[in-house]
């Protein structure tokens, strides 16, 4: 029992702190970071080879259709194989990748294995590449003018990559920095913080900053993902405890049993219209998912929401009584806003004129909204925030022995 | 006069069920018999609807649908005073939950799909609803970096980077693209403001209950908000606004807005009328038993 | 079915619902009840299928599946395996319903719980930080206006400089050099065959500088002469824009901003409005400065300005436009000055009074925190109303009314 208790405080503690760390920590390594005026760069380039043809080198330039893409098959949500972009640094060496190229469109035929286009570019095929239409990964035989078509290489393997280097004027001279995998290129601005970009987002003259980039900066959208995993697997858990306490009072005939076959019943019902809501309009399931939805689950729901205007209007009458002169003012601000809300407010005040409209309802409702309730709220703001601090600080060290376990 | 008083201080024990049956008749009249009233229009709704009306044409708005039928009263009408803005200004945007009750995408759909009929606007180009995703408020930063890491596939489950049946997604990849971001649900996500973009390039509007709209203030305040649209009542000057700037191009039949607000002004009426007769009828009481006090001593 | 039923059922449906919601209102009873489980029920089914099939399905699912395969020799990444761990710890919360492991599933929720408080810090701090400084507001008009400050020094230019991002270039005699404007680092500097005659432009990310005897090509990255130079009159020497500029701030959707003008050495900034900038007036003056020598040009981009004369050119940090405060806006910045604080008095001495003064300040703050809650009430007022309107809209609109058009027609 110990043991489990000590292993929930140090991995509650370590979860706490990778977010803590994230947030202060910068996003590229402190001291190993260089940061000058960019004078030139050069882009990554990597060699694919497939079959038994002779490697190709790519250089990944950038800033026109005719920068080559890597492509990895990958599944997408429905589990059929489908191609995506990769970044170069995701393709290691010996991974297979399909290369494109594109799209484009010809202005001229010179002959099967190259064409021209509008600008006078001339691009070829070489041995292992095709020809596809667009940006599909269906082959044409021969190229033809007027149509968006683009260069593939199919299944090859990566050969070898460079990563490309960074020329930096500082004032020692010119400095080349060449890129790794996890290199953070961010470049600065002059208002507001700097962001992260590709290199081949640089232009001569920027100020950019590179170095090694923390695991938190790589790891970012993966923590994003993890925790959006976590929180959503425990939802299962209403529903079975539910589930198991309709099961116990069903078996044992409690008072009430028919209650649980109802809801059971609804279960039913809401997973079909769970499932029914991808279907497309007009479809019979994705109608019966509509009327579970709208017709059910909405219209109980508002109306549990809406009796508790009832309850309010009751409980406003019977404890609403100005007893003292604090009770007034309070009054009074809740009447005029409640007024200024409405159409009554400018209705009932309007007549007097722009020259008064400070005094309109409405405006004095506004009025109090923005000046002495912002700072009431920023105020209990300032409170909550030191509380939300302080309650975290404990949660975090697992003080609060509710939650860790404790006796 | 002390009959007067006696009268008054009745007014101090309305039974319960009597005030649930005055608020029921009081409130459901006027939609027997609609009035008009004129609205003024706040200038946080103002704001938020100039910068929803000046989006750039290159880029979306992006919209956070969190809202349930819990919510619906309010944020109904406000959702679907933007989309329609959005429809007429042909401006495209997307749609997204976070956290939210699970019907909210489908609620978000229906109120869509219905706008996009009468502004002839087709799923895919003018709009895409990227369903519900949970992890809120990291879930934030990586809508602002890469949103088709987080959606995946949108609200049918087409893959967002699948260009020929999404043709709008192929330009939306970050916060870059967005033009605003609209948070509409009963209590808006104030991790916004530190989570999404820190450099506050894209400005947030929230539209929120009005219950819960003191607590933004200080946001709009500090310019971390630009603009919020609160309750019912904002839906319907939203609504004002679209047509003022639109004219009879907007199509305001069945907007909830509009509908709502004069009898929310009813409503009103009757809770301050209760209030006030509780307070007349407890004066009227304390005077009733000074009196009586007062008599008392006189007979003595 | 036909006519009104095949119409009208499912709001039938929907109208039951409401009502027998509202049955409660008079007493707990047994249709109520059922109600609610069959509104659980469907409400759980429903989730189920939706958290799978939008966020599992797709963010956890797929990912470790891909995982394994690459691990037996399939494409794609080998560490997406690792999801069957997280798995593992998602399964770690259901130990809740059982006796025996319970105490385990508290490593689950101490995850969530330490993930919970780590992002408290980031949370809090970054939507509270600019409350802080919001809550300084200026109590009297400035005695001085606030002026530009000279950041940076770089070389003059003859005719309006060229600018592009970070790197400005500028023209002289015969040299063009291009420099960097964030910290004025010279990126190139290349000497022309001849005098400049006209301001350089941008053609097809190359510069093109019209010189006496030719137009001479730049390459923009490397300063290096294209030697493909023209000869003749091809940009013709264009006078410079006439000296205006707009420097855009922070918001450029909220559209205030400075406008400058330039008469000699003489410069002059006026304020500017369009869009939804609030108490800013258009046309309102500013500042205005003079520059040691004749001004040839004025340019901005994010937040600054160059100006630029024929021997040295500056950067210059503009102060965003001052909205012009009323006796009004005073008013409303001493009454939120002093609620803050009275407000923030009361809550740090809730417990124990000290002093008459501090009793006075924090009595004061309880009368203004009654101003914030009598507003919180109003607006509650307001949703709840709403909410109730919304189902009688409902029952009225589209139960009632079809109905009494079918009974009446």
């Amino acid at each position: 029992m110990k043991g489990r208790r000590i292993i929930t405080i140090v991995v509650t503690f370590i979860a706490g702190l990778y977010f803590l760390l994230d947030f202060i920590v910068p996003p590229t390594m402190p001291g190993v970071s260089f940061q000058a005026v960019v004078a030139d760069w050069k882009p990554g380039s990597v060699s694919v080879r497939s079959g038994t043809s002779a490697p190709i080198l790519y250089q990944l330039i950038s800033k026109n259709n005719l920068r080559p893409q890597l492509l990895s098959s990958q599944r997408d949500t429905l589990g059929k194989p489908k191609l995506t972009a990769i970044l170069l640094r995701e393709a290691g060496v010996g991974a297979k990748v399909t290369v494109r190229i594109g799209p484009f469109v010809a202005a001229h035929i010179i002959n099967p294995q190259s064409v021209s286009l509008a600008d006078g570019t001339q691009l070829s095929l070489s041995p292992g590449q095709k020809w596809v239409t667009g940006a599909g990964s269906d082959p044409i035989a021969t190229p033809t003018t007027g149509q968006p078509m683009s260069i593939e290489q199919v299944d090859g393997i990566v050969v070898s990559k460079d990563p490309g280097s960074i020329d930096f004027i500082s004032r020692s001279g010119r400095v080349t920095r060449s890129l790794g995998d996890h290199t953070a290129v961010i470049k600065l601005a002059r208002n507001g913080p700097g962001g992260e970009v590709s290199v081949d987002d640089l232009k001569v003259g920027d100020t950019a900053q590179i170095g090694p980039a923390t695991t938190f900066v790589d790891n970012r959208d993966t923590a994003a993902q993890f925790n959006t995993v976590i929180t959503t697997m425990a939802f299962g858990i209403g529903l079975l405890s539910l589930g198991m306490t309709h099961t116990r009072i069903l078996v044992q005939r409690k008072t009430g049993w028919y209650l649980s076959i109802f809801f059971f019943f609804a279960v039913a019902m809401g997973v079909i219209a769970g499932v029914g809501k991808y279907e497309d309009p007009g479809t019979a399931a994705r109608a019966t998912s509509d009327f579970f939805v709208l017709r059910v689950i909405a219209s109980v729901n508002s109306a549990i929401f809406s009796l508790l205007a009832f309850y309010m209007a009751a409980a406003a009458y019977r404890a609403f009584r100005v007893k003292t002169a604090e009770a007034a003012l309070m009054m009074t601000s809740a009447l005029i806003v409640m007024l200024g809300q409405t159409p009554f407010g400018s209705y009932l005040t309007s007549w007097m004129g722009e020259q008064y409209s400070a005094l309109w309802l409405p405006n004095i409702a506004g009025w109090i909204l923005r000046v002495p309730n912002t700072s009431v709220f920023r105020g209990l703001t300032f409170g909550v925030m030191l509380g939300a601090i302080a309650t975290a600080l404990r949660y975090w060290f697992s003080m609060e022995k509710s939650v860790s376990g404790g006796e | 006069m002390n009959k007067l008083l006696q009268l008054l201080a009745r007014l101090e024990v309305i039974p319960r069920k009597t005030i649930y049956l005055v608020l029921f008749i009081a409130a459901g009249l006027p939609f027997l018999y609609p009035i008009r009233l004129p609205l003024m229009i706040w200038k946080e709704t103002r704001s938020a609807f100039n910068i929803t009306q000046n989006s750039a044409p290159n880029k979306v708005v992006a919209i956070c649908s969190n809202w349930d039928p819990g919510s619906q009263g309010e944020n109904w009408p406000q959702y679907e005073a933007i989309v329609a803005h959005c429809m007429m200004n042909h401006v495209p945007f997307i749609v997204f939950s976070i956290d939210s009750d699970a019907v909210s995408p489908q609620l978000a759909e229906t109120v869509n799909e219905r706008q996009a009929k009468r502004y002839g606007c087709v799923y895919g180009r003018d709009w895409v609803n990227l369903g519900l995703t949970r992890g809120a408020p990291l879930v934030m930063g990586s809508i602002g970096r890469n949103i088709k890491q987080v959606f995946q596939t949108d609200y049918r489950h087409n893959s967002t980077r699948d260009f020929t049946k999404l043709p709008l997604m192929e330009h939306v990849n970050s916060l870059n693209d967005f033009s605003c971001l609209w948070d509409v649900e009963y209590t808006p996500n104030l991790d916004w403001t530190a989570f999404f973009d820190p450099a506050s390039r894209v400005p947030l509007l929230f539209s929120c209950a009005g219950m819960v709209s003191s607590g933004y203030y200080p946001y709009i305040s500090s310019g971390q908000i630009i603009g919020m649209m609160v309750g019912t009542r904002g839906a319907a000057e939203y609504e004002n606004l679209l047509n003022e700037k639109y004219g009879k191009a907007f199509k305001s039949e069945g907007m909830r807005g509009q509908k709502l607000v004069v009898p929310l002004a009813f409503g009103h009426l009757v809770i301050i009328f209760f209030i006030l007769a509780g307070n007349v009828g407890m004066i009227a009481r304390r005077k009733l038993i000074a009196n009586e006090r007062a008599a008392k001593k006189g007979q003595l | 079915m036909t006519g009104y039923w095949a119409n009208n059922w499912q709001i039938w449906i929907s109208a039951f619902c409401v009502l027998s919601v509202y049955t409660y209102l008079f007493k707990d009873n047994t249709l109520y009840r059922v109600m609610m489980q069959i509104f659980i029920g469907i409400n759980l089914g429903y989730q189920a299928i939706i958290q799978w099939r939008d966020v599992l399905y797709p963010q956890w699912y797929l990912p470790m599946i891909d995982g394994f395969r690459a691990l037996f020799g399939g494409a794609g990444s080998p560490y997406g395996a690792l999801w069957a761990l997280v798995g593992g710890i998602g399964i770690l919360f259901y130990l809740q319903l059982s006796r025996k492991y319970a105490s385990l599933s508290k490593i689950a929720i101490g995850i969530t719980i330490g993930i919970g408080a780590g992002l408290t810090f980031k949370s809090q701090l970054g939507r509270n930080i600019p409350q802080i400084l919001d809550a300084f507001k200026p109590l009297a008009p400035p005695i001085v206006r606030p002026q530009p400050r000279t950041t940076l020094k770089l070389p003059g230019s003859a005719f309006e400089p060229l600018v592009d991002d970070s790197l400005a270039i500028f023209v002289s005699g015969n040299t063009i050099e291009a420099d960097e404007v964030l910290g004025g680092v010279r990126v190139w500097q290349t000497k022309l065959p001849s005098a400049v005659t006209g301001p350089p432009r941008f053609v097809a990310e190359k510069i093109m500088v019209p010189c006496l005897t030719e137009v001479v090509q730049v390459d923009r990255s490397t300063g290096k002469i294209n030697p493909i130079t023209f000869t003749g009159e091809l940009l013709g020497n264009r006078e410079g824009d006439p000296l205006k500029v707009v420097a855009v701030y922070r918001q450029p959707q909220l559209g205030h901003g400075v406008e400058l003008r330039a008469k000699g050495s003489e410069l002059s900034a006026y304020a500017i409005k369009d869009g939804v900038a609030e108490g800013v007036h258009a046309g309102d003056f500013l500042w205005s400065a003079t520059y040691p020598e004749p001004i040839v040009s004025v340019q901005s981009f994010d937040g600054i300005a160059m100006i630029t004369g024929p021997k040295v050119s500056e950067i210059w940090e503009i102060p965003p436009p001052q909205p012009k405060l009323t006796a009004r806006d005073y008013f409303d910045n001493w009454v939120s000055v002093v609620t803050i604080f009275c407000v923030m008095t009361y809550f740090f001495f809730s417990f124990k009074r000290r002093g008459p003064m501090i009793a006075a300040v924090s009595s004061s703050g309880r009368w203004v925190l009654m101003i914030g809650l009598g507003a919180f009430f109003g607006n509650t007022v307001m949703t709840r109303m709403s909410f109730l309107l919304d189902r009688l809209m409902f029952l009225i609109d589209d139960w009632l009314r079809p109905l009494w058009h079918q009974i009446f027609r």
